[in-house]
């Protein structure tokens, strides 16, 4: 295991160097640069724009600046953006990032359990009537043709009916005199977030070897309202009772982009998790349970569910992969300043410093997820045992 | 209530049911605890609602009022699509040219002249007199004394001295600042040692005058409309960080001293940006009465030293306004989407949309039905057009590109096609700039009103006249139907146009107006006998392609659009020899006539507006004759804003955006 | 003699299971919801070049691009008022009225005033017989755009998942079979390609390179092809290798190339057929955000109605201008959805352990 992970590692540093040059190469492939615009002003004198593009070092050859690029790189240096200087890359992340990750955080834990959920009652209820139902809507929520659909959410929900804030995170008027920038209120949420979660899994893991169903479910229960007590306590004390007023109002605002996403993203979930466990059900196992005389509800939650999970959650941790990359439409729709926004304006501004920082952060996390969901699936199921790896 | 919270889990841990109704109860529970418990995000905010609401104006407000008793109240609430990417000055000025930036950008600069709108009249502004002419100093150098007004403080109370002028220009030089700071003091000469035209020194001979001196006789455009409004910046504040160019536009803008009535409030980076009122600023009132071609200012508010100067030709009819700030807050909120800020707008959450491209027709029609939506049309400063290249045959052929404008029936496709959303324009200044506008001659005056018949017909003259030659003529049925095109065509010398020639115009998907337009403009020269296809092309290809030296011949049609400033000097920019793309000028179609550069460089001296329109209207009569651009149209900038705020004038044109950012130390808003 | 007769014996076997395949998949009652959803899409985009070369429909009028028919009518001009319900309106919606036209849209036509009589085009002008989708803002008939939409949603998705599948297929196949280094090559190379972000991706191909439609679907077609799906096909190419059959056909002495092509590749195929059709729905919507955001230099497509239909203004027009908003996005929502179908229901046909209790 140990050797794998360390082969596996390895090969991950040349993929990332590759992906690295590519990148670069690929951002050079656009046409003009950061400063073409300046080409477009008649008042400047001529060589204005050739002394701008010595100052950041474009005049130099492609090959030279994409050594520079590399060895900086890996000193720890991604130089300044072109379009925000003297801003760093790593500045303008990590003022977007806590955004991106908090949104998109809640509509992953949100849509997945939904659609786990769904996929199950689809898969038990196979050839039923409602399966066709069920599974048409999910199809067509799955392909929905997604910024059109967000529109018009959009315009029902924060229009028409008037229910939810049209985009934005904030209301302005309320944070007038805040006496800190969303940033704060935005990690604590997520440390929140974080916590809560944590100790939901925690509690997950304690009732699992509990054998009756009913006290199982009671104690779950018991601890989420332990979580809801001691978070009423952690939202009313101390340093973040201040915080509360702000901390509502981005909840509030991030009601209607998850409710959108988790919309077109559950199906992607239930649809998996049908096909799956559909899979299951036709094991010996299962088939030796139902033998067995143990009641259907108990063989689809405690037996194939669980097993049928196993796909999904890798697909999950593929998915969070993509949060960054799928978050440029919503939170272009949503005017919700996070990563995918900086990502999609510093690459069609050619900020190609912000653009390949923002690039390689996407690719880092990629890589990291793809080892750990290798690792994971063969750690969880013994069949995998790593052997067909190269 | 949170030992209610646990009864209630104990009790259902008792409870043993095992049906589907259990996990609705369970569900029910859940929603009740959340209730009870009053932590979910929706509670939270109606609760907050509530009491914001009714709180909100004391607390906001409050340290504020206190300071200041007098000062207005009232927000003045803008939405912008695009992050400003520094509150900084000295960096906006830099390589930094957004217009969101400049739109949030705070009054951290001060210049000696300005322009007053909605006339686009030349005032003073921190000169204490309109200084037109120079002293010729007889070395071939020429030097302004411009006296300044004492008595214009900073917000931090510094007085606004020449010091703080000969301080920025000194600045810009020293630590080599970049592109429009370099525009604005270009230096005397350049670094490789040639002589350039440019500022030879800028000294302040006392706190109240400035004395510059430049290697060259400028006109208008250099001296009026550069270096006289050329921005200088707070001495004592900036003068801590301009250690390096780095440190310089790294610092903090937020915190920097203001001409101006508004400071920073708050700043929310990705959200929205405040401005408030600050209660001890001297830069407020003052009346300003606007004339055709002048203006009145007269302006004695008890602080700031009392001003009363006329500029221009005040006759006439004239209306006057008297500036505010009437809002004690001015609130720029960010939207990602367009859409979404319009849907904002009309739900009354935003007074105004800051785009300087204006609304969508469709919209704006829209729009302009909601009740309480005020709705206002101007013409946009700026053009679109089409360029031959003149380097290459037939875009080289003067009857060529005559026959091109001929043909090319602008009315019928911005009249029908395009349905009057835009407005066809022939000359190259806006129709707004009267004065400017010279008359319509040449070709296109032959043509304009003729069917397609007939300009089929003139096209084809223009051509033969020329000594152009075909193998067959071809013909036109009349009516609406394409004509049967030449074959054979042949230039003057023999040439054979090439095939598959490419009009490069934007995609529908970025400019349905150029794209529409290109189509039926690669179709008529078709009709013509020549192989043109429009090919729609991303705007930076395009951009690539026409400014780059070296690829400066491999192009024969491209269309694009100019936005123009204040001072119309553009065909010096576009046209003029010395400016050609091959040698990294704007003069892409490679336009190279003797004639018009001679009048260029009359123009470039020209030290009145009068002058420089008689020669400007010089200059287009060769443009008429030689077509280099085929100009094709100016789209208006429509606007929309709420009934609560009123403007002391919005026919300005390129829009209220455009021009003013919104105007905000003029708006009125009702609450 | 005996080779014909064993080419006809497989000929029909070949025949004997399409039919034994078709009828599985007949009962899949979503996998035909599908099938019948992309045949009308196909018979959609076969219709219009029937409609142009029959002269049924006049190019100058019809066409998607640049046809145009001015629809006139002769207007009142009226002002529609600040507050509502007036006598006249009842609410904002019914202002301007039948016959009417508000004042404030003929901002360029100097001299108009409330009362007068005005020649308007109507643009985009509603449903009627002649143009059953009604014209968008230029003019050009909607129901052809349609047409034209669905052809290019048939070229670019077919082209780019038989691309796509066609390179993963073989990648995989190699990379199960060869093993080894090349398996570890391709492993890191759909890791390099997973780690770029698609969106951000196809904007920098789309800047650099004039996407035209086939360009997009030889580009999604290749990323998506040796991307994660060599993973997939890997893995059952994977299972295919330890058959038995496959240890034989190696023992009588069959060459690794001709093992892959004749015996491994065949049992990879359903799956790869699968994963064709899946593609199919990723490529048209990749299409469609891509031109719905602006930046494809394509004519016309679906994305391309929606995009112009938004910046235009009517997406929150509510349904007032519904042919414009409706129709594209629809038209996009179920052809993707039919082909997933129709995968849903090849899957239930090809993998036994789905198929009904």
């Amino acid at each position: 295991m140990g050797e794998y992970i360390i082969k596996r590692t390895l090969q991950m540093t040349v993929v990332f160097f590759l992906f690295l040059v590519f990148s670069y190469l690929l951002f050079n492939a656009i046409p003009g640069n950061a400063f073409s615009n300046l080409l477009l002003n008649p008042d400047l004198p001529p060589d204005a724009y050739n002394r701008v593009l010595e100052l950041y070092g474009l005049d130099k050859p492609l090959f030279e600046r994409l050594q520079l690029y590399i060895v900086n790189f890996f000193k720890g240096d991604f130089g300044y953006s072109y379009k925000s200087f003297p801003k760093t890359p790593i500045e303008l992340i990590s003022e977007r990032l806590p955004r991106t990750l908090m949104l998109f955080a809640i509509v992953n834990i949100v849509s997945f359990y939904t659609g786990f959920f769904i996929g199950k009652i689809l898969a038990w209820r196979r050839g039923s009537q409602s399966e066709t139902w069920i599974t048409l809507t999910s199809v067509f929520s799955y392909t929905v043709f997604y910024p059109w659909f967000a529109l018009m959410m959009l315009w029902v929900f924060g229009y028409k009916l008037g229910w939810l804030p049209i985009g934005k995170f904030l209301y302005p008027e309320k944070w007038y005199d805040a006496p800190f920038d969303s940033d704060i209120v935005f990690s604590s949420m997520i440390k929140f977030t974080i916590v809560v979660s944590l100790i939901q899994f925690a509690a997950y893991l304690a009732t699992r070897g509990i054998e009756s169903l009913s006290s199982r479910r009671n104690l779950r229960f018991a601890s989420l309202i332990a979580i809801f007590i001691g978070s009423y306590f952690y939202w009313n004390n101390g340093a973040a009772l201040i915080k509360k007023p702000y901390a509502a109002d981005i909840a509030y605002h991030m009601i209607l982009p998850v409710m959108v996403v988790t919309i077109v993203a559950f199906a992607g979930t239930a649809l998996l998790t049908r096909t799956t466990m559909m899979e299951v059900l036709k094991e010996d196992y299962i088939l030796t349970a139902r033998a067995k005389g143990i009641s259907q509800k108990r063989i689809r939650d405690r037996h194939a569910a669980r097993t049928a999970l196993l796909p999904v959650v890798t697909s999950f941790i593929f998915t969070i992969v993509t949060i960054i990359d799928g978050s440029v439409l919503t939170e272009q729709i949503f005017s919700w300043p996070g990563m995918g926004q900086l990502l999609l304006q510093s690459v069609l501004e050619e900020d190609i410093p912000v653009a390949m920082a923002c690039f390689s952060f996407v690719g880092v996390f990629a890589l990291v997820a793809h080892l750990l969901a290798d690792i994971s699936y063969s750690y969880l199921d013994p069949r995998i045992r790593i052997k067909s790896q190269g | 209530m949170w030992i209610f919270c646990i009864q209630k889990g104990e009790k259902l841990s008792n409870f043993k049911g095992s049906k589907s109704w259990r996990l609705i109860l369970l569900f029910s529970v859940f929603a009740l605890v959340v209730v009870a418990c009053g932590d979910t995000a929706e509670e939270e905010v109606v609760e907050e609602e509530a009491t914001e609401t009714t709180a909100a104006p004391a607390t906001t407000a409050a340290p504020a009022e206190e300071a200041a008793p007098s000062g207005p109240d009232g927000v003045y609430k803008m939405a912008i699509f695009s992050d400003p990417q520094t509150q900084n000055y000295w960096n906006y000025l830099d390589t930094e040219t957004d217009v969101w930036t400049q739109y949030v950008m705070s009054g951290q600069a001060v210049s000696l002249f300005g322009i007053s709108y909605p006339n686009y009249q030349l005032t003073t502004s921190m000169a204490a007199e309109l200084v037109e002419t120079s002293v010729d100093n007889g070395d071939g150098t020429y030097t302004y004394t411009v006296p300044m007004v004492n008595g214009f403080e900073w917000s931090n109370g510094d007085p606004i001295t020449a010091n703080d002028m000969v301080w920025t220009y000194n600045i810009v030089n020293e630590l080599g600042l970049l592109s429009n700071w370099e525009t604005y003091y270009r230096q005397a000469s350049s670094v490789e040692g040639e002589e350039a035209d440019g500022i030879v020194s800028l000294v302040a001979v006392d706190d109240y005058t400035v004395e510059i001196t430049l290697n060259f006789d400028a006109g208008l455009s250099a001296w009026q409309y550069r270096i006289a409004q050329a921005p200088f910046l707070n001495e004592t504040y900036w003068s801590q960080f301009a250690t390096s160019r780095e440190d310089l536009l790294a610092a903090d803008g937020a915190a920097a001293p203001v001409a101006s009535a508004f400071v920073y409030n708050k700043v929310e980076q990705g959200a929205f940006y405040t401005w408030s009122y600050d209660s001890n600023t001297m830069w407020f009132g003052g009346d300003t009465t606007i004339y055709k071609s002048g203006t009145v200012i007269e302006w004695d508010n008890g602080v700031a030293p009392a001003i009363s100067q006329s500029f221009g030709d005040t006759s006439g009819d004239s209306f006057t306004y008297t500036a505010g700030p009437y809002v004690g807050t001015v609130e720029f909120t960010l939207y990602g989407d367009q859409d979404a800020a319009y849907l904002a707008f009309q739900n009354g959450e935003v007074d105004f949309v800051l785009n300087p491209l204006g609304v969508k027709r469709n919209l704006f029609d829209q729009l302009s039905r909601v009740p309480g939506v005020e709705t206002t049309a101007n013409l946009g400063n700026g053009m679109r057009y089409m360029a031959f290249n003149t380097r290459v045959f037939p875009g080289s052929d003067k009857a060529f590109r005559q026959s091109v404008a001929c043909i090319s029936d602008k009315e019928f496709v911005l009249n029908n096609v395009l349905q009057g959303v835009a407005v066809n324009m022939d000359g190259q200044m806006p129709e707004a700039l009267t004065a400017w506008v010279a008359p319509v001659t040449g070709v296109l005056a032959d043509c304009a009103g003729l069917n397609a018949e007939e300009r089929w017909g003139k096209s084809v003259e223009i051509l033969q006249a020329a000594g152009w030659t075909a193998t067959d003529w071809g013909s036109h049925p009349g009516g609406a139907d394409r004509a049967v095109a030449p074959t054979g065509v042949k230039g003057p010398n023999g040439e054979t146009p090439p095939s598959d020639m490419l009009l490069y115009a934007p995609g529908a998907g970025y400019d349905p107006l150029r794209s529409t337009m290109s189509l039926f403009i690669a179709d008529w020269m078709q009709q013509l006998g020549f192989d043109v296809t429009a090919r729609p092309t991303g705007f930076s290809v395009i951009v690539d392609k026409v400014f780059t030296p070296e690829t400066c011949e491999d192009w024969y049609f491209y269309m694009l659009g100019w936005g123009l400033s204040a001072y119309p000097d553009h065909p010096e920019a576009f046209f003029a020899s010395y400016n050609d793309t091959c040698e990294g000028g704007y003069n892409t179609p490679g336009f190279n006539n003797a004639e018009f550069d001679a009048l260029v460089s009359e123009f470039n001296k020209a030290k009145t507006v009068a002058d420089a329109i008689a020669i400007s209207q010089q200059m287009e009569a060769i443009l008429f004759e030689e077509m280099p651009y085929l100009v094709l149209f100016n789209v208006p900038t429509l606007e929309v804003y709420r009934s609560n705020v009123s403007f002391p004038f919005t026919d300005v044109l390129d829009g209220l955006t455009g021009t003013g950012g919104g105007y905000p130390s003029l708006v009125k808003v009702q609450s | 003699m005996n080779e014909n007769i064993e080419q006809d014996l497989q000929k029909q076997l070949r025949k004997e299971a399409i039919r034994r395949n078709w009828n599985l998949f007949r009962q899949s009652k979503l996998g035909m919801i599908g099938l019948y959803i992309v045949i009308f899409f196909l018979f959609l985009a076969l219709l219009q070049p029937f409609l142009f070369i029959t002269g049924i429909w006049n190019k100058g009028v019809y066409d998607p691009v640049v046809g145009y028919e001015a629809i006139k009518d002769t207007l009142l001009v009226v002002e529609c008022p600040k507050e509502y319900p007036t006598e006249k309106y009842e609410s904002m919606k019914d202002c301007p009225g039948e016959g009417e036209i508000n004042v404030k849209r003929l901002y360029l036509a100097p001299g108009v005033e409330v009362g007068d009589y005005y020649e308007a085009f109507i643009q985009p002008a509603p449903p009627s017989s002649r143009h059953l989708l009604g014209t968008d803002s230029l003019g050009r008939d909607v129901f052809s755009q349609i047409m034209e939409g669905s052809q290019v949603a048939f070229v670019l998705g077919l082209l780019s998942a038989t691309l796509g599948v066609g390179i993963s297929t073989i990648l995989g196949t190699i990379a199960a079979f060869f093993g080894g280094r090349v398996d570890a090559y391709l492993m890191r190379q759909s890791d390099l390609i997973l780690m770029l972000p698609s969106l951000p991706l196809l904007f920098i191909i789309s800047a650099f390179a004039e996407l035209k439609v086939w360009h997009l679907a030889v580009v999604l077609g290749v990323l998506g092809g040796l991307g994660g799906s060599v993973i997939t096909i890997k893995s059952q190419a994977l299972q295919v290798k330890v058959k038995p059959f496959v240890d034989s056909a190696r023992i009588t002495g069959g060459s690794r190339w001709r093992i892959m092509f004749s015996h491994v590749l065949p049992n990879v195929a359903p799956l790869a057929l699968l994963f064709m059709v899946f593609s199919v729905t990723g490529a048209i919507a990749s299409e469609s955000v891509l031109s719905f955001l602006g930046l494809l230099n394509i004519d016309m497509s679906w994305g391309i109605m929606i995009y112009l239909s938004q910046t235009d203004g009517f997406i929150f027009s509510g349904l007032e201008f519904w042919w414009l908003i409706l129709p594209a996005g629809l038209a996009v929502t179920l052809l993707a959805g039919g082909f997933y179908l129709v995968g849903r229901g090849l899957d239930d046909v090809f993998n036994p352990r789905l198929r009904k209790r």
